[in-house]
């Protein structure tokens, strides 16, 4: 029996069969929109301004997620969590991400939770933190909810027309709401994230991941940074950063020179390619400012997290060998990556790709993998089996033609608006591109 | 003029809009859903998404925000999704809007 599975056995199903630990002790928070959710998987929701003036720790603990505990207490499935209920109906042995993400919190934790009054209010231990959606890029499968760049080009252009399987709305709206206050204007939601730090946070946060937008764009972000030195704490601080133009890297290092953060930074293929898809990027710039992360004490590792969706596979070995080259050059611990599968918007999926197009794509990872010696195999492995066997996106999109039809319809817009070319960016998809 | 009252969804919310056309002389339309004529209207955050909210109020020339206690909204997350409405309004001065308080 595989351990997570004993570990189900022993602290989840002990308690109801639908306890998650992240429900108390785990939460993402948009500050600069009102919102929070118990984790990636959920929908957010708002906050209420009136119940985080008279209590900061209402950012997280809002009678929504209050509701949701007492129902996971009694054995109910809060239905923001379907994520995992879906896949824990594919069988009984099913190890879902509330198995994996209860995990990060102790046993003696995870009792508290289950014998606490589901309307306490718990801090926090793991959080992630947008201040606002400032943004310099705007990356193909990204919004205007987290980037002021793509709201720029919705206000400019238009929404974009003709994108049928757009159901989660990224390209429909420029979610001016998402920055609920002006730059200059005291925000509320901050003010109570700083009074909670104070008070709390600092002491029982293990992790702090800090979001954006750009992170280092954000007006907030240096007050942050002094904010968090002025405090001992062991919280470990992560910057989730594009490390784009503007990004000011010597600045960042030097603010954060006794801290030892971790770097994560978005990048799934490179040159040309790069530029293509995470539109704003220049990947030289980018490859320059990784090796200034790397060469300094302040940053304690580098993280290059990969959104792998249809066009990043024609180059993702290069990219690869670019980390093999680093690990190699700073130490094989000191640089990692992780390869998460892009799922929505899904006509960006890997699967919109024809079949013998992902086969040998799928071949061509394979076989870097077999040449290369590295310690993420399984994420490899996974996306080899993805690239190779899944035929549509999710469950609710298997007529893989109408993802083909907004694939096309999205990236016209695109070129136009964003003075791009797919046929010249990407010359092997010419054909296919242009008889779709 | 076109004016947009912004409340829980029940029928508090439409009487309301009849008290406040009266009071300015004008008429209640009723549930904004064909806005083509000046007068009063009315919507909650159960008819819309905030999204869909944050173009929609963009045709009309003064909101009123009903300060309707929390208790008298049946979901939790639409007396929120009202609040936070009003947050956005009030911070960019996208519309002028009266808080109306019941």
């Amino acid at each position: 029996m595989s351990d997570l599975k004993q570990y189900k056995l022993r602290v989840l199903d002990t308690k109801t069969p639908t306890f998650c630990g992240a429900k108390w002790y785990n939460a993402t928070v948009f500050l600069g929109s009102g919102k929070t959710m118990s984790c990636h998987h959920n929908p957010y929701h708002e906050i209420s301004d009136t119940d985080v003036i008279t209590n900061y720790k209402a950012l997280h603990n809002t009678s929504i997620k209050k509701k949701q505990r007492a129902e996971m207490l009694r054995g109910e499935r809060p239905k923001g969590c379907e994520y995992c209920w879906r896949v824990e109906d594919i069988s009984p042995d099913s190890i879902s991400d509330r198995v994996i993400k209860t995990q990060d919190f102790s046993d003696e934790d995870n009792n508290i939770a289950f014998h606490a009054d589901p309307n306490a209010d718990f801090d926090l231990q793991i959080m992630e933190l947008h201040f606002d959606k400032v943004c310099q890029m705007a990356c193909s499968y990204c919004h205007a909810g987290y980037s002021t760049t793509w709201a720029q080009d919705i206000k400019q252009n238009g929404v974009y027309e003709d994108v049928e399987t757009d159901t989660h709305q990224h390209y429909k709206y420029q979610r001016k709401i998402d920055q609920l206050f002006k730059p200059d204007q005291e925000n509320l939601y901050v003010e109570a994230f700083y009074k909670w730090w104070d008070a709390d946070l600092h002491r029982t946060l293990k992790e702090l991941r800090i979001l954006g937008g750009e992170p280092l764009l954000s007006p907030h972000i240096w007050r942050f940074i002094d904010w968090y030195k002025s405090k001992e704490t062991d919280c470990s601080l992560h910057i989730v950063t594009n490390l784009g133009p503007k990004v000011n890297v010597d600045k960042f290092l030097k603010a954060t020179e006794d801290i030892g953060v971790v770097v994560l930074t978005s990048n799934e293929t490179v040159d040309s390619h790069a530029e293509y898809i995470r539109d704003g990027l220049d990947y030289d710039l980018w490859i320059q400012n990784v090796e200034k992360c790397l060469s300094s004490d302040s940053v304690r590792e580098v993280v290059i997290l990969l959104t792998v969706n249809a066009l990043s596979m024609l180059k993702i070995t290069d990219l690869l060998d670019q980390i093999v080259i680093w690990k190699q050059r700073y130490g094989k611990d000191r640089l990692t990556f992780i390869a998460n599968i892009l799922r929505y918007p899904v006509f960006q999926n890997i699967s919109v790709l024809p079949k013998d197009v992902r086969k040998q794509l799928a071949d061509k990872l394979s076989n870097w993998l077999s040449n290369n010696n590295i310690a993420e195999v399984d994420t490899v492995e996974r996306l080899i089996s993805y690239t190779e066997l899944v035929d549509y996106p999710t469950t609710e999109f298997i007529d893989i033609e109408s993802t083909r039809k907004d694939f096309k319809s999205f990236f016209t817009q695109y070129d136009k608006r964003r003075g791009k070319s797919f046929t010249e960016t990407f010359p092997e998809l010419a054909d296919w591109y242009g008889d779709i | 003029m076109k004016y947009l009252c912004i409340g829980n969804p029940t029928s508090h919310t439409d009487n309301m809009t009849t008290i406040l056309a009266k009071t300015n002389k004008s008429i209640n339309h009723g549930l904004a859903t064909k806005i083509d004529k000046d007068g009063f209207y009315h919507i909650s955050l159960a008819d819309i998404t905030i999204l869909e909210a944050e173009t929609f109020i963009e045709q009309f020339d003064q909101l009123y925000f009903l300060q309707q206690p929390k208790e008298s909204y049946d979901n939790e997350e639409v007396y929120n999704n009202t609040r936070i409405l009003l947050l956005y309004v009030k911070n960019w001065q996208v519309k002028p809007f009266k808080l109306i308080n019941v």
